[in-house]
């Protein structure tokens, strides 16, 4: 029985991990050299990704390497990669030749091959050069990569870029999870899917189907398990269950809002929104043994419990002065709180960035409801968000880029902002989706 | 992708036609109400890590048929609605708080649901607590016409279940509502 519990919680992770289990990775370059950043962090650098020398043994137009990482360096906003249309044909198709990159003013080169290592099975080496200089800053060998796990290792490829570009840490080898809407069941019920994809998009996996609301997804910090409100029952019920379909259990059910549920850092605890007390209070849930420790006490709205970044402090969305606002309390002394947000008359869903070093919230300005950044640092707060029916921001792991939902002209979808707001990549996904949420960082064993 | 997309829809084809075909009819006691775990990747075991998707196609599908047990007593609509962002009861509002009152005073053997909704402005967490706020403040104007607080059930469905798909004014007005519901 256990032997077989653990079997599958590999098979799990080897999904979750994707290719940092099964593509073996090889670097024989030196030490590479980072590029020091000297104050400019909100330039974006020029880069020119190569086509792929081999890229033709691969069928799908799916898995086009080097655009998969063209278009992950581009929703980072700190990249502004040059269009394959824009090269020389010759110099792609030619050896290296950086006075050519140089003279079209592409800082940074990447170069790569693929080859059969078999039926669906390749090798891909990739190369990023810094044409300035001359400098080799990554050289790098995937092995064994099966076709199904191409576009996960191109998104290695990107972090890997992004890693030695910046000195930050990458995040498109990650995955997010949302709320897709269908309408086209033959019974003419609205049908709600749990699904978790790719951080592009691509490869949507449903892990859950219900007639039935689904909403507030929260991912556990090991991306094993997920957190959600559910309606099944006719009121609103928080769930936790397992990627692999294992386990999936109702932790609150409580009379009144069982609601917004949010995993601790250390993945021990959820807060989550109650309003058995009355009125809707935060709570944090000890997951182990369901213990309760009430956090907010005033008798207005508190919900949107969020935690900072260290895990001792949390964030949430009070009405208590009339209008939604954004306040904090530590855990330590939690009726000592303290109100974070004075500009905008509505700021309500905060979530911390992992580094703890902004906030992201939804602001009512005049043109709408629009994602919002504020420097915990400075306390300068900026909406960079244009769409105006924006919900559900969540970070991505490195801090730099934000997830949300917004309505478009057919209903939900999902968008990728730069955190400065100069990079908006709506994300390629059908259907009527929402409350998307950016899961964590699973690295390899 | 497209073999990945594929395989999706065919499952969500084949599971759309499996709901289709064991839709149960409205007597039966709906057995299939529990959720059943299956394959949802279409068997494809490797590349997703063995990944299983739950079916749920009849998650929740008594509660949805539920929402037929909402009726109309002498040609007053049972919904109370709200102005954007309010949760007070206008005149309309409080007419028709005090109709259904009397309703539920001839008939002691009734309990009342009130569901709570929003429009979809703002955030949706933010809108289950002021459905909740909404559905109470329906509450408090049953009791205050002689109910007992134990024959009424307070439910939120915060912005999850518009009453109009609209992106309009006339859709959002529609949509901040309480909902009476009266369950067998």
């Amino acid at each position: 029985m256990k032997s077989k519990a653990l079997t599958l919680t590999r098979l799990l992770s080897t999904w979750l991990f994707g290719a940092s289990l099964l593509v073996t990775m090889q670097s024989w370059a030196e030490d590479p050299v980072r590029v020091e950043i000297t104050g400019g962090t909100e330039q974006s650098y020029p880069i020119a990704v190569t086509p792929f020398k081999g890229q033709a043994l691969i069928a799908s137009a799916d898995y086009n390497i080097a655009q998969i990482v063209r278009d992950d360096l581009s929703r980072s906003g700190r990249f502004n990669p040059m269009k394959e249309s824009d090269m020389s044909p010759a110099k792609v198709a030619g050896e290296l030749d950086l006075d050519y990159w140089r003279k079209v003013a592409q800082d940074f080169v990447v170069i790569g091959e693929v080859r059969a290592q078999g039926s669906d099975m390749f090798q891909v080496d990739m190369r990023l050069i810094n044409s300035l200089n001359n400098q080799e800053l990554v050289a790098r060998r995937w092995n064994g990569v099966s076709g199904n796990l191409l576009r996960t290792a191109a998104h290695q490829m990107s972090d890997a870029v992004y890693t030695a570009v910046t000195g930050r840490g990458g995040a498109f080898d990650t995955r997010m999870a949302y709320v897709r809407i269908d309408r086209t069941s033959a019974n003419k019920r609205k049908m709600f899917l749990l699904e978790v994809a790719d951080s592009d998009g691509f490869a949507p996996r449903t892990i859950l189907r219900s007639y039935m609301p689904l909403m507030s997804i929260s991912w556990s910090p090991d991306a094993t398990r997920l957190a959600y409100v559910t309606f099944e029952n006719r009121k609103p019920e928080i769930i936790v269950q397992s990627l692999d379909g294992r386990l999936r259990q109702s932790v609150a059910a409580f009379d009144g809002i069982n609601s917004a549920p949010v995993w601790s850092p250390d993945g021990k605890s959820l807060l989550m929104t109650l309003s058995k007390g009355g009125n809707p209070d935060i709570y944090v849930m000890d997951v182990a043994s369901k213990r309760l420790t009430q956090l907010t006490f005033d008798s207005a709205i508190e919900t949107e419990g969020t935690w900072s970044s260290d895990g001792q402090s949390i964030y949430f969305n009070s009405d208590r002065r009339g209008q939604p606002q954004v306040f904090k309390a530590d855990l330590a002394s939690p009726r000592d709180v303290k109100r974070i947000t004075f500009e905008g008359k509505y700021n309500a869903r905060p979530v911390a960035s992992p580094d703890g070093r902004y906030l992201a919230y939804v602001r009512q300005d005049v043109g709408g409801f629009k994602v919002t950044t504020q420097d915990l640092i400075s306390n300068e707060s900026k909406v960079i968000s244009s769409t105006g029916t924006d919900e559900s921001p969540s970070f991505s792991p490195n801090s730099d880029m934000i997830l949300y939902s917004y309505n478009d002209y057919r209903g939900g979808a999902i968008a990728v902002l730069s955190r400065n707001g100069r990079a908006f990549t709506k994300l390629n996904i059908n259907g009527d989706v929402r409350d998307p949420a950016w899961g964590p960082l699973v690295s390899a064993q | 992708m497209n073999n990945q997309l594929a395989r999706i829809l065919l499952v969500s084809a084949v599971s759309v036609l499996l709901a289709a075909c064991s839709d149960p009819p409205a007597d039966d006691g709906l057995n299939g109400n529990k959720a059943t775990i299956v394959d949802g990747m279409g068997g494809n075991g490797m590349s997703n890590g063995g990944l299983k998707g739950i079916d749920l196609n009849t998650l929740g599908a008594m509660a949805a048929l539920e929402d037929d047990k909402n009726y109309a007593v002498g040609g007053v609509q049972p919904t109370v609605y709200f102005a954007y962002d309010g949760f007070g009861l206008d005149d309309k509002g409080q007419a028709v708080a005090s109709h259904y009152a009397r309703y539920l005073a001839s008939k002691p053997m009734i309990n009342v649901a009130l569901e709570g909704h929003c429009d979809e402005r703002g955030s949706s967490e933010y809108n289950m607590a002021l459905g909740e706020r909404r559905a109470k403040a329906v509450r408090d104007a049953l009791i205050v016409s002689g109910i007992s607080a134990s024959r009424i059930k307070v439910v939120s469905f915060g912005e999850e279940k518009p009453a109009a798909e609209g992106r309009d004014e006339s859709s959002w007005a529609l949509n901040r509502r309480v909902e009476l519901k009266f369950p067998q």
